[in-house]
């Protein structure tokens, strides 16, 4: 009597396939949370070079730096006499 | 208080309190001058090395220290609790503190300094303190003095240091047009010019007592201003703890103070004048000469502060110069070259 081939795959791989399926979820959830650190880990970098840079811009140009005197010297000074 | 290892030596008895870097630099001038000194430090084994180094002895409580001549507090601040103390029994302070609550807390012992016939004079140090003197001689050579604008490099022990990086990250104080002005500390860039060998400095405001100090001493300046030296690191770490540890022996430093008014004529004149050597040395020897003058009795009883009396200014500035202080003037106009 003719059988019917079983649709769909070996039983053997029918038995195994439920857990190939779970490993392989797992491994691209595990992924997917790789790369979810990766670009938070980017994003934050690239918030603080930002930041950084936005301080240290603030710092360069905050401030008028003054007129100094650029012409002249220092000399010891000479105390008036008692 | 074991005081016999002085015993017959000529010369006040005078109390350091504190034996860092700025004390030891007060107890070695106190003593090229003749003067016996008595060491105290909250760690015990420092005021005996002072004392092994420059002489003296160590004594192990303040309260050893109610016999002296004077006590000077080159100790981290507060000075208040100690000053007032010391001050009630009659004991001469001379405090450097640099702290600005510090400093206003001091300034109130006005009635009992003279109730119990006491001099207290605050912010004997470098700045405050030298800052004040200049001022005082630049002051003098003008006939009205509008604006006083001082700005200090350097700092001296791991505590001035410590104080610095504090002050950075503070509200800064100036007076303005009459009136009291908050601002951030940090704000304000000013590249002031030191005399050599430090040179050009980029300078913020900070908390500092200078200003309230520099007001008290001369209320006729319409604009009072304080700066410090400091680096970009300085200013972007000001409001965290210090990463690196302060050196622990000081440093190089300079002070210089800007002066502007009128002569007699009317003309409008801007004078400068600053001082420079190792920023623990030169705090040190203007709190050294302040105790000299408080034993003399040259300074009145009472609060006192650098730079109000014109003739103790003077003299302390000769007695400054003679102990190896080197001030210069700026000699030039003060205007940017063409």
């Amino acid at each position: 009597m003719y059988e019917a081939p079983a649709r769909g795959p070996p039983s053997s791989v029918g038995k195994a396939s439920p857990t190939r399926r779970v490993q392989l979820g797992a491994d691209l959830k595990g992924q997917s949370i790789a790369n979810l650190r990766g670009v938070t880990f980017l994003r934050r970098a690239l918030l603080a070079l930002s930041l950084a840079s936005l301080m240290g811009g603030l710092m360069r140009l905050r401030g008028k730096g003054g007129v100094p005197p650029q012409e002249g010297g220092w000399r010891e000074l000479r105390l008036p006499p008692q | 208080m074991s005081a016999s290892t002085d015993r017959g030596q000529p010369g006040p008895i005078v109390g350091v309190v504190g034996a860092g870097v700025t004390g030891q630099s007060v107890g070695r001038v106190l003593r090229s001058r003749g003067g016996r000194i008595a060491w105290y430090d909250l760690a015990a084994g420092a005021a005996v090395r002072a004392g092994r180094r420059h002489g003296g002895v160590a004594v192990d409580s303040l309260d050893d220290l109610r016999v002296v001549d004077a006590v000077v507090l080159a100790s981290p601040g507060p000075h208040f609790e100690i000053a007032a103390s010391l001050i009630d029994d009659g004991v001469d302070v001379v405090s450097l503190s640099d702290d600005r609550a510090d400093v206003v807390g001091l300034l109130t012992l006005q009635r009992r300094a003279v109730t119990s016939q006491a001099r207290l004079v605050v912010g004997a140090a470098m700045s405050p303190g030298l800052t004040g003197l200049l001022a005082r001689h630049l002051v003098s050579q003008l006939a009205t003095a509008d604006e006083v604008h001082v700005a200090m490099y350097g700092t001296g022990g791991p505590a001035c240091a410590r104080h610095h990086h504090d002050a950075l990250g503070g509200r800064a104080w100036g007076w303005h047009d009459g009136e009291w002005v908050e601002r951030p500390g940090g704000s304000g860039r000013e590249l002031c010019w030191f005399p050599d060998p430090i040179g050009p400095a980029d300078c913020y405001r900070a908390s500092l007592a200078d200003p309230l100090l520099l007001h008290r001493a001369f209320p006729q300046a319409s604009r009072v201003s304080a700066r410090v030296s400091a680096t970009r690191r300085d200013r972007l770490t000001a409001r965290l703890p210090m990463l690196a540890p302060p050196h622990a022996d000081g440093d190089r430093g300079a002070v210089r103070v800007e002066v502007r008014g009128s002569l007699a004529d009317g003309a409008r004149e801007t004078l400068v004048v600053g001082a420079v050597g190792r920023t623990g040395d030169l705090a040190g020897t203007v709190a050294a000469m302040f105790a000299l003058e408080c034993i003399a009795g040259t300074i009145p009883v009472g609060v006192a502060v650098s730079g109000e009396d014109a003739a103790l200014s003077l003299r302390l500035l000769r007695s400054l110069t003679s102990a190896g202080v080197h001030v210069h003037e700026f000699t030039g106009v003060a205007r940017a070259a063409v």
